[in-house]
């Protein structure tokens, strides 16, 4: 195995480890998916058990795909990026023979790939007991597939994010800017076709939508190819700006002193 | 005498300097290091020194392709370093006092499979180095612990662990003994010699230690200001600066007044007293002869001043 593969496995080991985080994760997110489940509930039934062409079924279905694809991924793992880049401590991943940006993303996404699991077998079974089975088979099995990738554009736009410290010595602010967007654009409380026509245009070509509304879509079972492309587009757009940042970024590092 | 190994595949570092900031616009301009040069030859140990701002870190960043210099060039294996970075990077070793290259989450064994699995070390050469290197460090009992309940001294010896894995040619050490008590780092600069001898390892080390340069050191530079005041062997460094030495004295019975021609008194206690001579003034043997003429001598000495000592005013001087 490459030293990537082993990053990527060193990273889930490590979240494994950690089994106090991981259950506070985990519990976090049930709890999140409890509340917004008893909404929806009411925000159905009033409407004689649909809205917007969501079951209440489908809805919950959505929240879990929709929190399993946020919640494993660090929200200040662009602090954290930006903080090893403003102070200096990149360098020392800069010497060792292997991408620093690719060895980071491995192991941050062997990390969120196990809490992902975790999220997804613990939020599945819950949501089978407070709604009952998937919409369908098919959608479940696209959704973690959707998952995944929205996993890895997640990370990867959160290192191209965080790579800005290479020029502004600084990428606090953008973690909390990223988390927001990801929580109202990316569709993580309300599937984004629920929102105003003008405002669910506006968001469901960005990236964000990518990350949360995708998933939860097709495991509510209202998938389309069409957001599977544009997952695809927005991952490749990920994966090469968070490359070209670090790559740039460390020609131009200045690290003053020891 | 077997062939001299090639100049190339040392460290050649010519006119090489680093500015930082652009000056624009109000932001400071920093000459860190304004155009040094000099070669170091393999299995050198080399001490590169000089007060806290001379340029030292900077240029090890330099030499290991981490900044790209303003000025000048530089050769690191044959390789110029911020061009070959990931390919020298197989080839050099580093450990930084205060960077760790563990990660603080993971035991040093897991640390050291996915460095050997950066550095292409398959995975019995990995175990075997392993043994080896835990043998050599005595760090074999520390690999399975998690790195954040590891004290400064064992964390160091695998931090050095992780340095060695690849065997590499060139080890470039900053600070490394920074924080460690006295016995680790005793121990610590036996290591590096031992290494350097057994392996033939290159040491490129910085440190405000003096002892460091002393134990470890066969060569010193010394760099202020961004430039080399002093390139040569520790011995001449003690040698050719301050022409200056100390002589210590126990007379037979305690001597009420000193004074002897050509050497000043720097202390006088009865029948002990330490004397210093400026060799460029007075011959150190007509002091002598003067001293164990007037006096009652019952043992003498004559020793350099501190290497510290010397070093501090090397410091002070502007290049």
């Amino acid at each position: 195995m490459n030293a990537y593969g082993i990053a990527f496995l060193t990273g889930a080991r490590r979240t494994l480890a950690a089994r106090g985080d991981l259950s506070t994760q985990v519990g976090m997110m049930l709890l999140v998916i409890l509340a917004l489940s008893s909404v929806w509930h009411a925000a159905t039934a009033a409407h004689g058990g649909h809205i917007g062409g969501y079951s209440f079924g489908e809805l919950v279905w959505y929240i879990t795909f929709a929190e399993a694809c946020t919640v494993p991924v660090p929200a200040r793992a662009i602090e954290d990026i930006g903080e090893e880049i403003g102070s200096g401590e990149v360098a020392v991943a800069m010497l060792r023979p292997a991408s620093v940006v690719g060895i980071r993303m491995a192991i941050d996404g062997g990390a969120a790939l196990a809490r992902q699991w975790c999220c997804l077998l613990a939020g599945g079974a819950f949501a089978w007991i407070l709604a009952g089975p998937p919409p369908s088979g098919l959608s479940a099995i696209l959704a973690v597939g959707a998952s995944f990738l929205s996993l890895l554009l997640s990370i990867a736009l959160q290192h191209a994010l965080g790579g800005i410290a290479f020029w502004l010595k600084d990428a606090r602010s953008t973690w909390f800017l990223f988390q927001k967007l990801i929580l109202i654009g990316g569709g993580v409380l309300i599937p984004l076709n629920l929102l105003p026509h003008a405002v669910a245009a506006f968001f469901i070509p960005l990236p964000f939508a990518a990350i949360a509304y995708v998933p939860g879509s097709f495991a509510a079972g209202h998938g389309s190819i069409a957001l599977v492309l544009e997952q695809c587009c927005w991952l490749i757009v990920g994966m090469g700006a968070a490359f070209l940042v670090f790559a740039r970024g460390e020609r131009r590092l200045e690290v003053l002193g020891g | 005498m077997g062939e001299r190994p090639r100049l190339s595949q040392g460290i050649v570092v010519d006119e090489l300097g680093k500015t930082f900031g652009s000056g624009r616009r109000g932001s400071a301009r920093v000459d860190a290091v304004a155009g040094i040069s000099f070669h170091i030859e393999p299995g050198e140990r080399c001490a590169f020194i000089g007060p806290n701002g001379a340029g030292k870190s900077t240029s090890i960043k330099m030499l290991t392709g981490i900044l790209r210099p303003t000025s000048g060039t530089a050769t690191v294996l044959g390789l110029v370093p911020w061009e070959q970075r990931l390919t020298l990077a197989r080839r050099i070793g580093t450990l930084f006092g205060q960077r760790s290259q563990l990660w603080f989450q993971l035991t040093p064994r897991r640390t050291y499979a996915l460095l050997a699995s950066m550095y292409g070390v398959p995975g019995s050469d990995r175990d075997a180095r392993l043994a080896s290197l835990g043998e050599l460090l005595d760090a074999t009992h520390l690999y399975d612990r998690p790195v954040r309940t590891l004290s400064l001294g064992e964390r160091m010896r695998c931090e050095l662990v992780a340095s060695l894995l690849h065997e590499p040619e060139i080890l470039f050490l900053d600070e490394p003994t920074i924080g460690l008590d006295l016995v680790a780092k005793t121990r610590f600069r036996d290591l590096i010699v031992r290494i350097n001898e057994e392996q033939g390892t290159t040491i490129f080390l910085t440190s405000h230690d003096v002892s460091d340069i002393e134990r470890v050191a066969n060569r010193v530079i010394i760099i202020n200001h961004g430039r080399i005041v002093f390139d040569d062997s520790v011995q001449m460094l003690r040698q050719s600066l301050l022409k200056r030495k100390l002589i210590g004295v126990r007379f037979e019975e305690a001597v009420p007044t000193l004074r002897v021609s050509g050497a000043a008194v720097l202390t006088h206690d009865g029948a002990v007293a330490q004397l210093e001579v400026n060799t460029e003034e007075s011959p150190i043997r007509s002091v002598l002869d003067a001293l164990l003429e007037q006096y009652p001598v019952a043992d003498i000495s004559v020793e350099d001043p501190p290497l510290e000592e010397i070093v501090s005013h090397m410091y002070e001087r502007r290049p």
